[in-house]
């Protein structure tokens, strides 16, 4: 029987404590979870808000005062500057930065770089919702385009619920759009690192958003909750999570993103191994668009061994992620039948660190070239036009390593390839003006035709 | 004194239900399937250890052969089942006096406020074959009102749950409230019973939740466990103006135990049982032996009566275990909750 039979409720000497925050105020509940580092220790806790809560905040934020559109570009430019530099939550920069890395196990350079993206996206909002918007849509009532009759760029509901992911800090660079677009937003941070969605909330109601943003620890019971009641969501997770939800109009699933990259036989394999090793270990290799399969045209064989070559040599030179030991032993026992098993290092203390690991594999084909971890994990397999291309479906990023036109046409074709990259140009390559997955204001906004005579109405912004 | 009170009680007990002359077939059939003699070996409430769970001979027993022959003349309230949680029903017999007895001990100590306008109860609640709907009409009636019943089918819910229709028990639960918001709008309402998600649900409601606040006395919940978060929130911000409390029972012991007046264990309410025919214990269900004071364990209950004897039941919640009022053996119990799997089937429990 699975069941507890030690004390009722734990309460662990906590470090960092995670409250719920909402509409200015905060709140605790008595349920509480630790949060453990890759060692193993406690090094917070955070609280567990029930779905009874949940209903009331989301009731409230609904009826809470509105912003302008300018209103709140301005507010969000301020909340960068805090998210950058600030004290929040009782955390300098540099004591989040250091609790994230202990939770992730991602490098310095990963989180602050982070830190830095996720700050430039609030102070550039405007020109990332502009990149957004239909060229015959506008955003304000009082366009002189009404009257001759345009697109109202316009919300499709007023709640938006986000389900976060822990594996990084890079996803909370996306929700703060939503606030842009005049959501009221729900944040359930992730129970494994729930530290940057509170730097960013604390930030988001420093900076006077606390009508819009929401930060709502909570366990299973309560992320349906958010779910349901919101007119929204924006949930990740891995395949569960997309067979779960993927049917459901009201939510988008980030889900597993199968990053790949293509290199054609018309490249030299010198020049290409490097742009392939950085898009495998760039990000820790635990974001959605790190590289987790390489299709190769020539000589896969080959280049499996020039990357295991590049990957020991880079290992050496830079940090690599590290992970709690029950997680690295679950990778250990799916890559145990590789050609090469990967095997983790058993004599760390602080966390266990993850080597690269490559994969050959036989034909594109096989189910390992679909295999996503959250660490460098790639595998590697001989390309043709038939598996090839099928493989490469449904992958959020491609990376096509060839002038080939009829290689890069058909890849182009394929629409359930989210993000198409050809040339030198790794998988985890971003600009806040190319669309990520599409743009999140495909999924929350929409258009409709309005045409405004002179002298009737002057309205603000909706 | 209560101990020797209490070894009194549970030789009347067994002689009665051990005797030809007074017990039922079926306790009278199944004793020479002991390999002790309960009227001569059952002296401590540990003893009470020795008997064998018979609970799942309740599923398919004659009611006839649960009536004591001692109580050919008593009157009988009728046949209830167990929810059916764990698979096919369990079958008991409840009497008309036993109730009543009942229902005095679950009103002592309940300050009754004397007014003339009546203090009726609305319980949305199982009723039909579930003995929970008749110990509350009759808590009801002894409140000084009437009760009004909303019929809330647990065993359709569990079905709605098991086969993941969260839409399901949505509709579900909005069909209750709207069978139950005519009755708050028409009717003088003092008393409300219902489930944890029922209250959820009337939170949701503005009118409901504004004017039960305005009405209600009491609320009293049951039949699914509630986090003590959820408790809180209710307690301060839903329901600022009502006292809340709660019951916690089960079929196998024909009774509700209570909550304790005034004291509550880290947010739970402490429920006590109706001692010495009701007594509960809380062990490790792996060694059998009861676990220590403030730690959880698997609920084992007795019904000890002339109209019942329900020995050694192990149920399907954990509790943490408190210690009892007034020194009798056993346990109170507190932070309910149900065990994930429970003989061979995975536990549901929802709206009930």
């Amino acid at each position: 029987m699975a069941q507890s039979y030690g004390n009722e409720i734990t309460t662990p000497a906590a470090t960092q404590f995670v409250s719920a925050q909402c509409l200015g105020a905060e709140n605790v509940s008595r349920r509480r979870q630790a949060i453990y580092d890759v060692a193993d220790r406690i090094v917070g806790e955070s609280v567990i808000t029930p779905p009874i809560y949940i209903e009331d905040v989301i009731t409230q934020m609904r009826a809470a005062p509105a912003l302008s559109l300018s209103q709140r570009y301005q507010r969000l430019k301020k909340a960068s500057q805090l998210y950058k530099k600030a004290s929040l939550a009782g955390l300098s920069p540099a004591m989040y930065s250091d609790l994230v890395m202990k939770v992730t196990g991602l490098s310095q350079t990963v989180v602050s770089q982070s830190l830095e993206n996720i700050a430039d996206g609030l102070t550039h909002m405007r020109d990332i919702l502009q990149a957004a918007t239909p060229a015959g849509a506008v955003w304000m009532s009082s366009s002189p385009a009404f009257t001759t009759g345009c697109s109202l760029f316009s919300r499709r509901g007023d709640v938006v619920s986000v389900i976060t992911a822990g594996n990084g800090p890079g996803v909370h660079g996306l929700w703060p759009q939503a606030i842009a677009m005049g959501y009221r937003t729900l944040v359930r941070p992730s129970t494994r690192e729930p530290f940057t969605a509170q730097r960013l909330v604390c930030a988001l109601t420093e900076a006077g958003l606390e009508n819009y943003v929401a930060l709502i620890p909570t366990d299973y019971k309560g992320a349906e909750t958010l779910i349901a009641r919101s007119d929204f969501s924006i949930v990740y997770g891995g395949p569960k999570i997309a067979a779960r939800y993927g049917n459901n109009p009201r939510v988008l699933v980030q889900g597993p993103g199968r990053s790949k990259m293509v290199i054609g036989k018309d490249v030299c394999h010198d020049e290409t191994v490097a742009v392939a090793a950085d898009s495998v270990l760039s990000l820790g290799g635990a974001a959605c668009v790190a590289t987790s399969a390489i299709l190769v045209e020539e000589d896969a064989k080959g280049f499996a061994k020039r990357l295991r070559q590049v990957l020991a040599t880079r290992s050496q030179q830079r940090a690599l992620p590290l992970a709690r030991k029950q997680e690295a032993e679950a990778y250990e026992k799916l890559l145990q039948l590789d050609d090469i098993p990967w095997r983790y290092e058993r004599n760390t203390s602080e966390g266990v660190l993850l080597k690269p690991h490559v994969a050959l594999v036989e034909s594109a084909a096989c189910q390992s070239v679909q295999r996503e971890l959250p660490f460098p994990c790639v595998t590697i397999a001989p390309f043709n036009a038939q598996d090839g291309c099928k493989a490469l479906s449904g992958s959020l990023v491609v990376t096509v390593l060839s002038r080939q036109k009829k290689l890069i046409n058909k890849v182009m074709e394929d629409a359930t390839i989210a993000n198409v990259y050809v040339g030198s140009i790794p998988t985890t390559w971003m600009d806040y003006r190319v669309p990520h997955d599409g743009y999140l204001a495909d999924f929350l906004m929409c258009n409709r035709g309005v045409k405004i005579e002179t002298g009737f109405f002057y309205g603000d912004d909706f | 004194m209560i101990e020797h009170n209490f070894q009194r009680h549970l030789t009347e007990v067994m002689t009665w239900h051990f005797s030809p002359e007074t017990g039922s077939p079926f306790w009278l059939d199944m004793r020479s399937h002991l390999d002790f003699n309960p009227i001569k070996d059952i002296h401590t409430f540990k003893d009470l250890s020795l008997f064998p769970d018979v609970s799942l001979a309740l599923r398919d027993v004659a009611i006839e052969d649960l009536q004591p022959k001692g109580l050919a003349n008593a009157s009988l309230t009728g046949i209830f089942e167990s929810g059916g949680t764990t698979g096919k029903a369990k079958r008991v017999i409840a009497y008309d006096e036993w109730l009543s007895k009942l229902i005095t001990w679950r009103l002592q100590g309940f300050k009754q406020l004397t007014h003339k306008q009546a203090k009726n109860t609305l319980a949305i609640i199982p009723r039909g074959p579930h003995i929970v709907g008749e110990i509350n009409q009759r808590r009801a009636r002894a409140l000084g009102g009437q009760c009004f019943t909303v019929d809330l089918d647990p065993r359709w819910v569990k079905k709605l749950i098991q086969a993941g229709d969260s839409e399901g028990v949505k509709a579900y639960s909005d069909h209750l409230l709207d069978q139950a918001e005519p009755i708050i709008a028409t009717q003088s309402i003092a008393y409300l019973v219902a489930t944890p998600p029922l209250l959820e649900a009337i939170a949701r409601r503005p009118f409901l939740r504004q004017h039960l606040n305005q009405t209600l006395d009491m609320i009293t919940w049951g039949g699914t466990q509630m986090d003590i978060d959820t408790l809180d929130y209710l307690k301060s911000t839903v329901f600022p103006d009502v006292t809340i409390t709660a019951s916690y029972g089960s079929t196998m012991i024909l009774s509700e135990t209570k909550a304790r007046i005034n004291e509550d264990y880290q947010g739970a309410p402490i429920f006590d049982s109706f001692a010495p025919y009701v007594l509960l214990d809380v062990i490790n269900p792996d060694s059998g032996v009861p676990v220590p004071d403030y730690k959880r364990g698997q609920v084992v209950m007795n019904h000890l009566s002339q109209y019942a004897l329900l020995p050694n039941i192990l149920e399907r919640d954990t509790a943490v275990r408190i210690p009892s009022l007034l020194g009798y053996p056993g346990a109170a119990v507190s932070h309910i909750k149900p065990v994930a799997n429970f003989d061979g089937q995975v536990v549901i429990e929802g709206v009930y």
